[in-house]
């Protein structure tokens, strides 16, 4: 039973990698991004369980940061995947521009929250 | 002007124009001279001052005997010697000038005597010498009197009643009660009864040493003293419930106008850091992902083969990374050094800057993706 199940669980895995391989390498790189950012979070909130969150204004800002980023990275690969007939109208060069306007903004709080 | 009893001159009176100048020949007479508080009672009236050639002055010669210490007022009349002067000065009328005739006082017979209440007997009685050092101890209860009496003379002989004469008494606490001397009947004496059943309240039962101090002060009295007497012990009763309660000790009004209480800034305090190798160890940690995104760019075979090649649109990408960088290198420098202002200035005119930039490779790609559709 546990054989099949985890037999089960590879073939599920190798599909939905299957098909994932099929997605536009754009996308790719954008999933990448946010899989990094995400990391890099985890990363800092681990670090603030093991030492404590005394400088707490830097922990929130470091984790913000790489979440805000996530956040606005999945917002353009939402606008920017031709699958989405909402944004078709978008060109993908509009969308990297409020890309990159929302991420100086947002790091521009970022810093001033850092301290 | 002041006359001092105490050593006798001749008053004199010296006389010129407004300007300064010598006057012309006259006589300064003396019209009237009265003690300030009892107009009727002249002690001098009509005397014509003689004059003084060598030093210009016009002298009272004889100064009357009946002159006590007070206040007094001469009045004063100048005539003209020549008559044709009057039209060319002007003499003012009679011209009135206060006197202070001062003098020491005698003070004598002082003593402070605790009384019984009810039958006035005498339980306690020191005589003080107010013109030495006086230290005196006693104590009282709430049933008990206390008396200060003392007597002023002018140096006539003539019983004097000081302008001011406070008999203050100052609990340990700084809380003072300031009674005025001898201003119960309608001639003034030095004496002060104090009953401390009736003053209890006022007191608000505050039992324990009271300092005692009296002042005797007048303009005309050269001795003018305030003297620290000893103190009381007071025993009080216990203050009821309702008793009001205990004021607020005054607050001297300069105070306001002198330096605050420095104000203690709390801060908070720096928790423990961690050990420094941890810190580097998480910081190498976190650029794990970094490196993590660019293998995973290598692998998807990322390329710049969209970096447009001919000039200009190449300029513009190029000035739209280095934008981009410059950016962000402000924002890691208002993070180290700069404030709020002078980066949002900044971050104006690279915005500026990069807004076009960006707009011209942005719309320059879009075009050549939308021909590359359309073809």
């Amino acid at each position: 039973m546990a054989r099949s199940s985890s037999k089960d669980a590879q073939d599920l895995f190798r599909a939905l990698w299957s098909a994932y391989a099929a997605t536009p390498t754009n996308l790719k790189i954008i999933d990448l991004y946010v899989i990094f950012a995400v990391f890099t979070a985890a990363i800092q909130v681990v670090y603030m369980a093991l030492v404590g969150s005394f400088p707490f204004n830097s922990f929130l800002s470091g984790v913000l940061s790489c979440v805000g980023t996530a956040v606005l990275a999945v917002c353009l690969r939402i606008q920017v995947n031709k699958e989405n007939k909402e944004f078709k109208d978008l060109a993908p060069e509009r969308a990297f521009a409020d890309f990159v306007l929302c991420n100086l903004v947002l790091h521009l709080v970022i810093m001033n929250f850092l301290g | 002007m002041r006359y001092s009893y105490s050593n006798i001159y001749a008053s004199f009176v010296r006389v010129n124009t407004v300007l300064g100048s010598a006057a012309p020949p006259l006589t300064v007479k003396l019209v009237q001279a009265f003690r300030s508080d009892a107009k009727d009672s002249a002690i001098i009236e009509s005397k014509e001052l003689q004059y003084d050639k060598n030093n210009g002055i016009h002298v009272l010669e004889i100064f009357p005997d009946n002159v006590d210490v007070g206040t007094y007022v001469f009045v004063f009349e100048i005539v003209l010697h020549d008559s044709a002067g009057e039209k060319v000065y002007a003499t003012g009328g009679q011209i009135h000038v206060p006197i202070y005739v001062t003098g020491i006082i005698n003070v004598r017979n002082a003593e402070i005597a605790v009384l019984d209440s009810d039958l006035g007997s005498v339980e306690t009685q020191k005589k003080i010498d107010l013109a030495g050092n006086v230290v005196v101890e006693l104590s009282a209860n709430h049933l008990q009197k206390l008396r200060l009496s003392f007597e002023l003379t002018t140096p006539n002989g003539h019983a004097f009643k000081p302008h001011q004469a406070f008999f203050k008494l100052k609990h340990e606490t700084k809380h003072e009660h300031i009674f005025v001397v001898g201003n119960t009947g309608k001639n003034w004496t030095g004496i002060e009864k104090l009953d401390f059943l009736g003053l209890v309240e006022k007191f608000y039962y505050l039992s324990g040493r009271y300092d005692i101090e009296l002042t005797v002060g007048d303009a005309v009295m050269e001795n003018s003293f305030l003297l620290p007497l000893g103190h009381v012990d007071l025993d009080l009763p216990e203050a009821p419930e309702k008793a009001a309660r205990l004021p607020p000790l005054p607050v001297d009004p300069y105070s306001r106008y002198g330096p605050k209480a420095e104000i203690a800034h709390i801060f908070r305090t720096p928790e423990k850091r961690p050990p420094q190798n941890l810190s580097l160890t998480f910081l190498s940690l976190t650029l794990l992902p970094f490196i993590g995104f660019l293998v995973g760019l290598l692998r998807l075979g990322v390329n710049l083969k969209n970096f447009p090649s001919s000039a200009v649109p190449a300029t513009y990408a190029i000035l739209f990374q280095l934008g981009i960088a410059a950016v962000l290198l402000l924002y890691v420098l208002f993070w180290l050094k700069l404030d709020l202002f002078t980066t949002l200035k900044a971050v104006g005119f690279l915005g500026v800057f990069l807004m076009f930039v960006g707009h011209r490779i942005l719309s320059y790609l879009a075009s050549t993706s939308s021909k590359l559709k359309s073809a």
